[in-house]
């Protein structure tokens, strides 16, 4: 019994390390990593309901691809700089580690045709921003309102720590004001 | 160690024997006070286990969900605390269960499923709370092989059977993205040292039917997301190897077993090579697909295993004269052939095949005066025969002649062996 106890011990110590490691990366990111802003892209508002988070998507979804042949979810490098305009652009894709400066592992899917020969189609790995159940349905319509086809204006992004390769999501900004704010704005409306 | 089968035996016994008079009923009680019940059975005990692994289920399940609502006010530090605490308590929980109740089955499975279910909480809680979009297959991995130690520390057969769905899970994660490993059978394999060790003490206990239930109808599904799906007809050989090997298994291990359900390798292989043996039928497999060099593949994959195993306990079969094993496990045998003969003839050998073990089961069910494996054989006959009615240019004539010849056969074998069987009592 003395054995099968310090193995459990064992046991949950190393358990416990999978969730712990999880946090200790995220919280080192958040604290010690590059804050860029990542601008949202226009959604389908009949994308189906998601309920517990907003479902999100990106301005950008292709780049400059120096890789081979692409297979659909292939892993990537994308090498993330600060454009003009202060919010952040994947200016490379590539197989192998960039040398310098932040990046990004991203899934590759196709590469581009026509206009778009000699790039390839990604998906950034924050696709999702978790909220409380009752307040992410009105965090999506901020959201949706916010991100219509044809707007042009609008302060919307993520902002998306980046250190070593590793990327976190640390807030939604909907019209240049972090989620939170609005919906909590949005439920004292009648 | 005492021999839960003889236990049993002696437990069904002893009643005849102070009936005769050659055992004194209090002697016959001692001696059943000294082996115990017997089996893990005892109804009271049965249902006993069976809510606390309900109870431990639905304690995780409402846990998950309290804490997927994700309470963001409270802040990121108060809520990663709380993402690490459904796997503290069942972590603390084990340790009560190792120290004071190890010889409970109630506790060690209860506690097993809330502790695996735990695992995924606190992970998925961690991801919810810093936005983690996360990658499926990692996550079910990750699950999967932090649960494994729950198998073995509570001696746990829940956490063993849900390590197996979850292993399967992870492969049909893989499936779309990376197909063709075989790491399945890997995962799969860590916790059947557990098997062995409950099979061990009594190979016809509950617990060990759960579990061969649990593997053989998991393993038929990850060889199945194992498989490449860009290399057509390495199906073929694999999974009829697979089924036909899991019914020799059972023959050779669980031979003893009376009911389907304390048969589970030999009910899920014969159901398996029977629907194989009828698909294998048409002609269009052998048409299109037989002839296909994708079968060279095999040769050099590790799933070469699969036939090898298969055809290794056909021998055993044969040594043994068991008919029904060697009909069973000659559909392997059977197709890997038909990779050297012409399409046509195969076909022909195929409806031979399927036709030969419907006799064959209706012939043996006669003998041993067993309805169920009758019914089995004519079920075999009626779907070979309707099978053949999508595809064949028989007359309706000829096809209604020959449902009525069937139809005839079932009524009639089923009124003489009811008869038989009345007259045998």
């Amino acid at each position: 019994m003395k054995l099968t106890l310090i193995l459990l011990a064992v046991v949950a110590v190393g358990q416990l390390g999978i969730p712990g490691y999880m946090i200790h990366r995220q919280e080192q990111t958040l604290r010690e990593g590059r804050a860029y802003k990542f601008k949202t892209a226009p959604v389908d508002p009949y994308d189906a309901f998601r309920g517990r988070y907003v479902a999100l998507r990106y301005a950008q979804d292709h780049a400059a691809w120096t890789g081979t042949n692409v297979v659909r979810r292939m892993p990537a490098f994308a090498t993330v700089v600060e454009g003009t305009d202060g919010f952040a652009v994947v200016s490379e894709l590539a197989l192998t580690r960039p040398a310098a400066g932040d990046f990004l592992r991203v899934m590759v899917h196709y590469s581009g045709w026509g206009t778009n020969a000699g790039m390839a189609y990604f998906t950034l790995p924050f696709d999702r921003y978790y909220m409380e159940e009752t307040k992410a349905p009105m965090a999506e319509r901020a959201y949706w309102d916010n991100n219509r086809r044809g707007q042009t204006n609008l302060n919307t992004y993520a902002l998306v720590r980046i250190r070593q390769g590793h990327g976190v999501l640390e807030e939604l900004f909907v019209d240049g004001r972090p989620i939170r704010d609005v919906v909590r704005e949005r439920q004292k409306e009648p | 160690m005492s021999d839960q089968k003889y236990v049993r035996w002696l437990n069904a016994e002893l009643p005849k024997l102070t009936g005769a008079g050659v055992v004194p009923a209090d002697v016959a009680e001692r001696i059943r006070a000294h082996y115990g019940a017997g089996g893990e059975g005892g109804g009271k005990r049965g249902a006993i286990l069976v809510f606390s692994i309900l109870g431990g289920a639905l304690i995780g399940a409402g846990l998950i969900l309290l804490l997927a609502h994700n309470w963001d006010e409270f802040g990121r530090p108060t809520r990663t605390v709380l993402s690490l605490l459904p796997l503290l308590v069942a972590q603390a929980l084990a340790a009560f269960v190792i120290w004071r109740k190890s010889e409970s089955g109630a506790w060690r499975e209860g506690v097993g499923v809330f502790w695996v279910l735990a695992i995924g909480a606190s992970i998925s809680l961690v991801a919810q709370t810093y936005h983690i979009s996360g990658d499926l297959p990692a996550f079910l991995l990750t699950w999967t092989l932090a649960a494994l130690p729950v198998v073995y520390l509570l001696n746990s057969s829940t956490a063993a059977m849900l390590f197996w769905v979850g292993a399967t899970s992870w492969a049909g994660s893989l499936y779309w993205e990376a197909p063709g490993r075989g790491w399945f059978w890997v995962v799969a394999a860590l916790a059947v040292p557990h098997l062995w060790a409950v099979a061990r003490v009594d190979r016809y206990r509950p617990r060990v039917a759960w579990l061969l239930w649990t593997l053989g109808v998991c393993a038929a599904i990850g060889t199945g997301f194992g498989l490449d799906h860009y290399r057509g007809a390495v199906w073929v050989p694999v999974f009829t190897s697979y089924f036909a090997a899991l019914y020799l298994i059972g023959e050779l291990w669980w031979g003893e077993g009376r009911t389907i359900w304390q048969r589970p390798l030999q009910t899920i292989g014969a159901l398996g090579v029977i629907t194989l043996a009828v698909i294998l039928t048409f002609e269009d497999y052998w048409r299109h697909w037989a002839q296909r060099k994708e079968w060279l593949l095999l040769m050099k994959s590790p799933l070469l295993v699969m036939p090898a195993v298969a055809v290794g306990l056909w021998g055993w079969a044969w040594a043994r004269r068991n008919t029904v094993a060697l009909l069973f496990g000659a559909l392997p045998v059977v197709t890997v052939a038909g990779r050297f003969v012409p399409g046509g003839l195969m076909v022909v050998a195929m409806n031979l095949y399927v036709l030969g073990l419907g006799v064959a089961l209706i012939g043996l069910g006669v003998r041993d005066r067993r309805l169920g494996v009758v019914n089995l054989g004519l079920l075999v006959v009626s779907v070979l025969i309707i099978a053949r009615f999508f595809d064949s240019n028989m007359s309706i004539v000829v096809r209604a002649l020959a449902f009525i010849a069937v139809g005839v056969g079932f009524l009639v074998t089923n009124i003489v062996l009811i008869k038989r069987t009345r007259e045998a009592q």
